[in-house]
């Protein structure tokens, strides 16, 4: 039976995750038993799932087990797309740090206490954040403090702080940082003012101290026998939340969150033919997951998600992406749609130990059916890349396409070509059409009506 | 707002006892630092929360009080 271990489960000596036969199982170690045991009896398994804060699992036969040293073996329910902290919008990792603490918060009351609270272990199941590490609890030790507040602050409210005060951009710190955010840079960069929030004021600038003054101790010894507690436990996780609760970031009103308002590259009647057209070929073409590349605030991936499809939909703006969190996710309660930060000619990357521990956007691919609606020009004309490039890099991602291609005489190519030399004379149907025949069959071409563009549905040769 | 204030008078004070603390820096061990500040932060907060508990119980029996004298 082949075995693959998963690259980033190998930190925790009391379990892994693994697939046997593509079938995604998690193994307890026996030195996790007591903890893993507590976790039933206590009543906390039954009340997160409940809530909605965990996802559930199954156990199954030990025989499964990859080792010998294996207590118990499950299946945990399979989350639709795994994602990373560094693709979330603001407010996905503040729900994302709120869950956090709510599940700290339920496990305390339950005489349990999460033993990391890494933001890897979050996951999008039907729109909510919620932990996927069932492994993440051991019982709660009197007296002590909380042994993820440090990883907490990293992970969570220093790169909230820093998006709030500074700059949304800076969540991309995550990518470079892979423990959070160390909490000197988040204090070197924040500005005077967050000291004025007594939340801040405590839980990052004196955190950051408190680490450079007491580094190398033995904290115990330097505790000289003070206990925390559970009270003052409690107190701590509630002045975190109301640290979190606290952040905002508003998106600005940018060139793409106004794209569909201003809709001077399109007349009515062709947007409307265009959503007629791309509902009609992704009922047609039945797919079981969408990508939707360069998806803006996600108008055509809700088309997908309103066909109950599991939909991710990329954008590089951290604003189309906030906006599609708060508009389809939150308010809306569109559980098939999961929105992501991502640059296209920058792709998440494999990235942690030997590269493997987090995967880039094509390991975590392919998608059945990828949406590339008014990007190509962005990528051709925009970033140079050659149609044939283009082409390569979506028959990476995905098994059928629906395209959509821009002309140069297209208002919105006119506008990218304003201000530099037209160097793109493959730049033309003709040309596009080449260029992706050598990775796709096209089988449908459909022009937009009102406008110069076209729809292409294409299957990605074998 | 009250809590508030109570948190700002308490602050300043609560930051001297956890950077007054000394310790040597031979290696860096960013759990002990962490380790410590809750320590000293968990103390102050499970006061509060004691005193705002009692503070509670306190108006609740004092609203009932006057609400019965009312009656």
């Amino acid at each position: 039976m082949p075995l693959e271990r998963l690259g980033g489960s190998f930190r925790d000596p009391s379990g892994f995750v693994f697939r046997r036969d593509g079938d995604l199982l998690r193994q307890i170690n026996e030195v996790h038993r007591q903890h893993w045991d507590h976790l039933a009896s206590s009543g906390l398994y039954d009340a997160l799932v409940g809530n909605g804060l965990m996802v559930p699992h199954q156990e199954v036969d030990l025989a499964l087990a990859a080792t010998s040293d294996a207590y118990k073996v499950i299946r945990p329910e399979p989350v639709p797309f795994i994602s990373y902290p560094y693709e979330w919008s603001f407010g996905q990792l503040k729900d994302a740090a709120r869950a956090t603490l709510q599940i700290q918060r339920t496990a305390i009351e339950h005489g349990m206490s999460l033993r990391d609270a890494s933001a890897y272990n979050i996951q999008w199941l039907r729109g909510k954040p919620v932990l996927i590490d069932t492994l993440s609890f051991e019982t709660l030790r009197d007296g002590e403090p909380w042994v993820a507040y440090r990883q907490f602050c990293q992970h969570f409210l220093a790169p909230l702080a820093l998006a709030a005060y500074r700059d949304v951009r800076l969540l991309q710190l995550s990518r470079v940082h892979l423990d959070g955010v160390p909490l000197d840079l988040a204090r070197e960069l924040l500005p005077r003012r967050s000291k004025l929030r007594a939340s801040l004021l405590l839980h990052i600038h004196a955190h950051a101290k408190s680490q450079k003054r007491h580094a190398g101790e033995d904290p115990r010894a330097s505790a000289k026998g003070r206990k925390l507690s559970t009270r003052g436990l409690q107190g701590i996780i509630a002045s975190l939340d109301s640290a979190v609760r606290a952040l905002d970031w508003q998106p600005p009103k940018t060139v793409w969150t106004d794209y569909y308002a201003e809709a001077d590259h399109y007349t009515a009647e062709a947007t409307d033919h265009k959503r007629r057209l791309v509902s009609k070929l992704v009922e047609e073409t039945a797919p079981s997951s969408v990508w939707d590349l360069g998806g803006n605030v996600g108008a055509f991936a809700r088309i997908a998600t309103a066909q109950g499809i599991p939909t991710v939909c990329f954008d590089i703006d951290p604003g189309c992406v906030e906006a599609a969190y708060r508009d389809a996710v939150v308010r809306d309660g569109d559980a098939n749609l999961l929105p992501l930060v991502m640059d296209l000619t920058n792709p998440s990357p494999r990235i942690g130990w030997e590269n493997t521990e987090r995967d880039s956007l094509a390991d975590r691919g392919p998608a059945d059916l990828a949406l590339a609606l008014a990007l190509v020009h962005h990528l051709a004309i925009g970033n140079n890349v050659p149609l044939e490039r283009v082409a390569d890099f979506f028959a990476d991602l995905t098994d059928k396409l629906i395209i959509e291609f821009v002309p140069k005489s297209d208002p919105k190519a006119i506008v990218l070509l304003r201000a530099r030399d037209d160097i793109f004379p493959h730049y033309t149907a003709d040309g596009f059409e080449a260029a992706f025949s050598k990775r796709f069959n096209i089988e449908r071409r459909e022009p937009i009506v009102s406008s110069e563009r076209s729809l292409y549905l294409m299957r990605r040769r074998a | 707002m009250k809590g508030r204030s109570r948190g700002v008078m308490a602050l300043p004070m609560l930051l001297i006892i956890v950077l007054g603390i000394e310790g040597g820096t031979a290696y860096i061990d960013a759990g002990s630092g962490s380790y410590i500040l809750q320590l000293v932060v968990g103390a102050f907060v499970g006061a509060f929360m004691a005193v705002g508990v009692f503070w509670r119980r306190i108006r609740a029996a004092l609203s009932r009080r006057f609400s019965r004298n009312k009656g």
